[in-house]
């Protein structure tokens, strides 16, 4: 058994009981035959692996779950704030044509009534000019005189 | 290994608050871990740690119970924090430096300090081997080597088929002992 084919299943985890038992047998053989991959195996295991087994969890500071509850805090706050944005949106991009639609109909209307209402009120206005016209034209017509002499005694003081 | 009742994550899922902070007492030692070893320094892995509960959180209620809580977790746990260090190489110009340990954008530079820093701490010599490799590789070697997972899990936690993180595990053991002067090629072999 070459040796470099040796480390290679040493370092693809021979050490870790990953092979099959007769293979296992065959390198544990070569191994105490073969110094260089006895010391090999033995670094690996001594300076690489056991060190890396054997080193101390950590611990997060407190300040972490702090900062934690705040982080979510402040995601749902804005989560909030954008549904509530997303709602309003949502209200007036549906109901702009409604909107519109709406605003048509009331110009519509006021337009309408505006000139029905100057109608009359210029209808109203003539015929009163011409009621007041028609009035003083009748202030010279002769006929009217000899109505006057009918009048009771002092009456033509008071016109 | 990571359990939490069930019970909690749906009482969680539900948005109770109570549940959720008892899930975050029992789970958030093994994202704060993992993210530390993923991203190198403390602050990053608090910000993947605080990203990765927030999703936690808004996620619970679409997680099937047809996979483990564990496993689920740590694939969110994994991403978060392959994506926070891959943001910050980008800004930072590919220039990650690890608490006590060496550089990440020159890993050809890392095996002597690898060496040098044998008879430090623990700590600092599996930061400084995890610095040497590529981020998917380190978390590869995180899941599998520091928290004890399967390899049929840390699969699963990577999103990828199990070849994959055999064929990653493989090459990042065989960075792990270059960097201790271990050649896998017989006729290679420096002496320490």
């Amino acid at each position: 058994m070459r040796c470099r084919y040796v480390k290679k299943l040493l370092l693809s985890g021979v050490a870790e009981g990953e092979m099959a038992p007769d293979k296992t047998r065959a390198i544990a053989a070569h191994i105490e035959a073969c110094p260089e991959c006895g010391e090999y195996k033995k670094v690996l295991e001594d300076a690489v692996l056991t060190p890396l087994a054997s080193i101390e969890k950590r611990t997060p500071p407190d300040r972490v779950w702090e900062k934690i509850k705040s982080e979510i805090e402040r995601q749902d706050t804005f989560t909030a704030l954008d549904l509530f944005g997303d709602r309003i949106r949502e209200f007036f991009i549906l109901r702009k044509p409604v909107f519109a639609a709406a605003t048509a109909a009331t110009l519509l209307f006021a337009a309408l009534f505006a000139g029905l209402y100057r109608d009359v009120q210029d209808r109203q206005v003539s015929d009163f000019l011409y009621e007041e016209m028609e009035f003083f034209f009748s202030l010279g017509d002769r006929d009217w005189y000899p109505e006057r002499e009918a009048m009771m005694p002092g009456e033509e003081f008071l016109m | 290994m990571l359990a939490v009742p069930e019970e909690t994550l749906k009482k969680a899922a539900a948005g109770d608050m109570e549940a959720f902070e008892e899930l975050y007492k029992l789970s958030s030692g093994y994202v704060y871990s993992v993210a530390y070893r993923v991203n190198g320094n403390p602050e990053d892995a608090e910000e993947v740690t605080q990203e990765v509960f927030v999703k936690v959180y808004r996620k619970l209620g679409t997680f099937s119970y047809r996979s483990k809580f564990s496993t689920w977790l740590y694939r969110v746990t994994v991403n978060t924090a392959i994506n926070v260090y891959r943001k910050k190489a980008r800004e930072k110009g590919r220039k990650i430096s690890f608490d006590d340990g060496v550089e990440v954008a020159d890993p050809k530079t890392s095996g002597s300090a690898l060496r040098d820093l044998e008879k430090k701490d623990s700590e600092s010599l599996v930061m400084s081997m995890l610095a040497i490799l590529p981020e998917e590789q380190r978390a590869c070697v995180i899941l599998r080597d520091i928290e004890g997972l399967k390899y049929e899990e840390v699969a699963e936690a990577m999103g990828t088929n199990l070849n994959t993180v055999r064929s990653r595990l493989n090459r990042a053991r065989a960075k792990l002992m270059a960097a201790y002067g271990k050649k896998e090629d017989e006729n290679e072999v420096p002496v320490r």
